[in-house]
């Protein structure tokens, strides 16, 4: 028995019933619907939403399964192609013997009524034109309670599938002079369309088929709207965007009024891809399009093909002008320039001035045309000390000359570090720009330029440039920009291996600390997503250069991660990145937003996890908050009046007579750390901090920005390290240490305080050097300069006290245990020799003295 | 004219994804993208074309080769250690505004809705589901949804109006 109670055991009610019935029945829910018009009763509303439902399911599973037999006259013999409003059949028409296009208005439009005044004014506006390069319309009926419309069947494909078979294939889908002739015919046709006061607004490779003889016929007039009817508000007051992004007009994209000239903008991007193979604006999210349909420049044809048509590429550019007053005026026009082109004779189009075409340039690229004045002037300000420091000291050019190649060394690792750790990491998992990425390689290889013609000789640079050069970290971030993740981490892992196995020194091990960065990274892209490598990765990029900030705000995103209550976690971050730049906290920021996935974050590569919605909503704000802090479109002039200040600054720093030995070292540390920091802007307010240092005595208190505010407690610390690299004397520092010691007690956990109050309170020779000293040893056994400086405080402890103790014995130890680990053991030597020596001046005692000599010259034999 | 694969295939593209998308579950979703599933489907059909007797029946042909394709899938995954998943994200390959099929807004929307109806589909109970499963997205006549439901037609029906009713609800329609 079919018992209905058998579903599930509760007794069926009307609509269960009538439902049931309908969906036996071959009504179809257009039908029901027709006969719920009338009715007002509950069961009418629930039944209704039975069929909402239904129709619900139809959209997302396309068309019913089943094609119709027949539709009016024709009949029905396959599907040619789907879109937004309905299905494009392939019928017969039997009367008359010819195969047609039969475009059907989709079920789920069938009852609305917009929709199906938006259908009819298409067939209705294509009817109305007459051209060879647009498909004609044959007839429009309903059948079924289904709209449709008759077309001539072109017997080809669209021009969008034959653009992606040739991408399929690796050729340009057309070559430029035939695509020229080809597309004239449709500038024609458009140019017909709008004397007749209409606008296609959706001319597109996918609206273009192509017919057998490879001539080009313009369709689906699906959006097109009378230039000056009462129907235009149409398919404006639908909202919302219609039309394809990529190919649509920057005023279409913001929703400005259209004109003839739009839609040739939307042909030229067409006839740009046809020629090309590729569009000439490109994003990969939606954002980024827009971003660069409105600011940015799009491609040339030059850029893409080796030797293109220069008159096409004129008419392109003019095409593609972003305002449509510069654009071509009338499709008429453009299709007898195109032909023209086709012909090989000449076409008469201005360019625009160099000034303009100079200025849109730097407008395309603001960072990189920024960046590079900066780097300039950075560079100019470098050598101009060099200059001075050279004319000074003339004879020990050779001697200084090696010097600030050692410092350059640093300075490349510090670059290594800073273009590596940063820009294009983040690049990676935001899909940014290339270009910065080809800034630092830039600055980098004339660095290794300059080194290998000053000192041919040197076996090591040969190493770093050529270590440099086989990197494997370009590819891997190509592979982790195109979301090749497992690529990238391949890539990676045959490089790391290989590094482990070849030793441990300088370029081994900040190669290794890069390899492993990027391998995190990788890692944390949505591609691979693999949280527990990403984080055993940072801990070892983090071992091989502590402190570095880049993966510290990796690791607030594995924080998150394994958060079980993340507003807590969450709480924890803010606070311990209250003290610290504004510049990180933007990083992290950045990091934040993307983690939250509500908003389009431009981060796209980066892995999402799975956070509870208000969690999302919580690091969202965080994170907002802190990416906010920075102004993306100030950082150009900061980065110059960096430069600027520097400059500035080193000239009146050298003008008064200092020491230019000493002026030199800081100077070279500066621009080292500046290529560390994560901003040059905190750099520039270190440096002066230091200008502060140098010029109050006995001061106490934070060191100021201009503004009188206190600098950041990083930026303070950079100024008291700089003070150290400036050599000064050990009564200059006395004099200004219990500034540093009130920063100290405030913030004792900030990175690189130990090493910092060591090496400052060893230098001023003051009585907790040696504390200080043992703890940056206890906290970096590894660090050859914590012991270096404990062993001077050995030495000083030794020489301080009258009779023969166990300081000495410590002090040798440390000095071998330093050499050891020493990144230049020579060079480390020379300065242990040196710390021996001068003690042996200051001991009072002979036979001390006598005990430091011999191992003085232990040491050097050891050499 | 002869129905080809490629035409067959793309005439029930959107059916077959969503059968794929559906049948995949949350688990596998996480770590596997219908699309690819989709793919694969599309080769077995050129692969084996030849086996379908009548081209009427094709869409249904086509819907078996999806579902037994995603069950293959279940089953190898079985007896695989399970993951943690936090350690599984999602491989977002959706560039919307590549797609030249359809417009960017059809795609997204497309999208959006198979998401909503999978999250609705996930909070209704066993039979409803099955029932809106087999009879709407696979396509498979009351008939022999009954035969594998162990229910008379008329019941399947009846179930099927009465899980409606409850979609329209979790939709919110």
């Amino acid at each position: 028995m079919n018992q209905p109670q058998e579903v599930s055991g509760q007794v069926p009610d009307g609509a269960d019933e009538r439902m049931a019935q309908m969906l036996s029945s071959t009504l179809s829910s257009a039908d029901l619907r027709q006969q719920l018009k009338h009715e007002t009763s509950a069961d009418a509303e629930d039944l209704l939403s039975r069929i909402q439902a239904l129709d619900f399911l139809n959209s997302v599973v396309g068309e019913s399964c089943l094609l119709p037999e027949r539709l009016g006259d024709y009949q029905i013999r396959g599907v040619l192609g789907r879109g937004g409003m309905g299905i494009v059949y392939l019928a017969y028409q039997a009367e008359l013997e010819r195969e047609v296009a039969l475009k059907v208005l989709s079920q789920v439009y069938s009852t609305d009524s917009t929709m199906r005044q938006r259908f009819r004014a298409e067939a209705r506006a294509t009817a109305a034109l007459h051209h060879r390069h647009i498909v004609p319309i044959y007839g429009y009926g309903e059948a079924q309670g289904q709209l449709y419309f008759a077309m001539e069947r072109v017997d080809g494909m669209s021009l969008d599938k034959h653009i992606a078979a040739a991408r399929r294939m690796g050729k340009p889908p057309m070559a430029p002079l035939d695509a020229a002739r080809s597309f004239a015919g449709v500038a024609d046709a458009l140019g017909l369309a709008h004397r007749r006061r209409l606008l296609h607004r959706d001319v597109k490779p996918g609206n273009i088929l192509v017919g057998g003889d490879g001539t080009l016929a313009l369709t689906d007039f699906g959006l097109a709207k009378a230039l000056d009817q009462a129907s235009a508000s149409l398919t404006k007051n639908s909202g919302g965007f219609l039309g394809t992004l990529h190919y649509s007009s920057p005023e279409q994209a913001i929703g400005r009024e259209l004109t003839p000239a739009s839609d040739l903008y939307s042909l030229g991007v067409t006839l740009f891809e046809a020629v090309t193979g590729e569009l000439p604006l490109v994003g990969k999210t939606t954002e980024a399009v827009l971003q660069s349909l409105l600011h940015g420049m799009p491609r040339r044809l030059r850029d893409l093909l080796a030797r293109p048509p220069r008159d096409l590429e004129a008419v392109l550019d003019k095409l593609l002008s972003r305002e449509p007053q510069d654009r071509y005026q009338d499709g008429e026009v453009l299709a007898k320039d195109l032909v023209r082109v086709a012909d090989g004779d000449p076409v008469n189009i201005r360019r625009p001035p160099l000034v303009l075409r100079i200025y849109r340039r730097a407008r395309k690229n603001p960072v990189l045309s920024g960046t590079l004045v900066a780097a300039t002037l950075l560079l100019l300000s470098t050598f101009f000390l060099l200059n001075v420091v050279r004319k000074e000291q003339g004879v020990n050019l050779q001697a200084r000359q090696l010097n600030s190649l050692n410092e350059a060394a640093r300075a490349i690792a510090g670059e290594a570090g800073y273009v590596w750790g940063q820009s294009p990491l983040l690049a990676c998992l935001s899909g940014a720009t290339v270009k910065e990425q080809a800034t630092g390689q830039a600055l980098l290889t004339g660095w290794i330029e300059r080194a290998k013609l000053e000192l041919a000789n040197d076996a090591r640079w040969m190493a770093m440039s050529s270590a440099y050069q086989q990197d494997p970290l370009p590819a891997a971030s190509d592979f982790l920009r195109a979301g090749r993740g497992y690529e990238a981490l391949q890539l990676l892992r045959e490089a790391i291996a290989q590094s482990v196995s070849t030793g441990g020194d300088l370029e081994v091990k900040l190669r290794l600390y890069r390899l492993y960065l990027a391998s995190a990274v990788a890692n944390l892209t949505a591609s691979v997503g693999r949280l527990s490598d990403a984080r055993t990765d940072l801990a070892r990029a983090s071992f091989l250069r502590p402190g570095a900030l880049f993966p510290q705000a990796l690791d607030v995103v594995l924080q998150i991660a394994d958060a079980d209550d993340v507003p807590l976690v969450l709480a924890v971050i803010e606070r311990d990145h209250l003290s610290a730049a504004k510049e990180h906290r933007a990083v992290v920021g950045r990091l934040l937003v993307a983690i939250a996935g509500i908003e389009n974050s431009q981060f796209a590569n980066l892995m999402s996890l799975p956070l509870a919605f208000a969690d999302r909503r919580a690091v969202l704000a965080l994170g907002r908050r802190w990416a906010d802090e920075v102004e993306v479109d100030q950082k150009d002039s900061k980065v110059q009046s960096l430069s600027q200040a520097l400059a500035a600054k080193s000239q009146s720093l050298v003008l008064p007579g200092a020491e230019p030995g000493h002026l030199h070292t800081a100077a070279m540390a500066l621009t080292a750390e500046i290529r560390r920091s994560v901003h040059p802007q905190s750099l520039l307010q270190s440096f002066q901090g230091l200008v502060q240092l140098l010029e109050q005595g006995r001061t106490t208190g934070p060191l100021l920005d201009p503004d009188g505010r206190p600098l950041s407690p990083q930026q303070q610390l950079s100024s008291w390290s700089a003070l150290i690299h400036l050599r000064s004397t050990p009564q200059l520092l006395l004099d200004r240490i219990e500034r540093f010691d009130v920063l100290q007690t405030r913030y004792p956990a900030l990175p690189g305080m130990t090493q910092i109050a060591a090496q400052l309170h060893s230098a001023a020779g003051s009585e907790r050097a040696s504390l200080l000293a043992r703890n940056w040893v206890q906290d970096q056994p590894e660090d050859p300069e914590a012991l270096y400086c404990r062993m001077r405080t050995w030495l000083r402890a030794a020489v301080a006290r009258p009779e023969l103790g166990a300081e000495l014995d410590r002090a040798l130890d440390d000095a071998t245990a330093c050499i050891q680990r020493a990144i230049d053991r020579d060079e480390m030597l020379d300065r242990i020799i040196k710390a021996w020596k001068v003690a042996s001046f200051e001991t009072v005692s002979d036979p001390r003295r006598a005990a430091i000599f011999s191992t003085v010259a232990a040491l050097r034999e050891s050499q | 004219m002869t129905l080809t694969p490629e035409v067959a295939f793309e005439q029930y593209r959107e059916r077959l994804l969503c059968v794929i998308y559906l049948r995949m579950g949350p688990n596998i979703r996480t770590r596997m993208d219908a699309e690819d599933v989709l793919q694969d489907v599309a080769i077995e059909a050129i692969n084996s074309w030849h086996t379908l007797s009548d081209p009427a029946n094709a869409g249904a042909w086509l819907v078996t080769l999806a579902i037994r394709r995603v069950a293959r899938i279940l089953r190898d995954q079985v007896g695989v250690a399970a993951r943690d998943p936090r350690r599984e994200s999602p491989i977002k390959t959706d560039f919307p505004v590549a797609d030249h099929r359809s417009g960017p807004v059809t795609t997204a929307d497309r999208k959006d809705r198979l998401l909503l109806l999978s999250a609705a589909l996930e909070r209704l109970t066993e039979d409803y589901r099955e029932v809106i499963l087999l009879t709407k997205i696979e396509g498979l006549p009351a008939k022999v949804v009954g035969e594998r439901m162990a229910r008379s037609e008329n019941a399947v029906n009846l179930l099927l109006s009465r899980a409606l009713k409850r979609l329209s609800e979790e939709l919110q329609l």
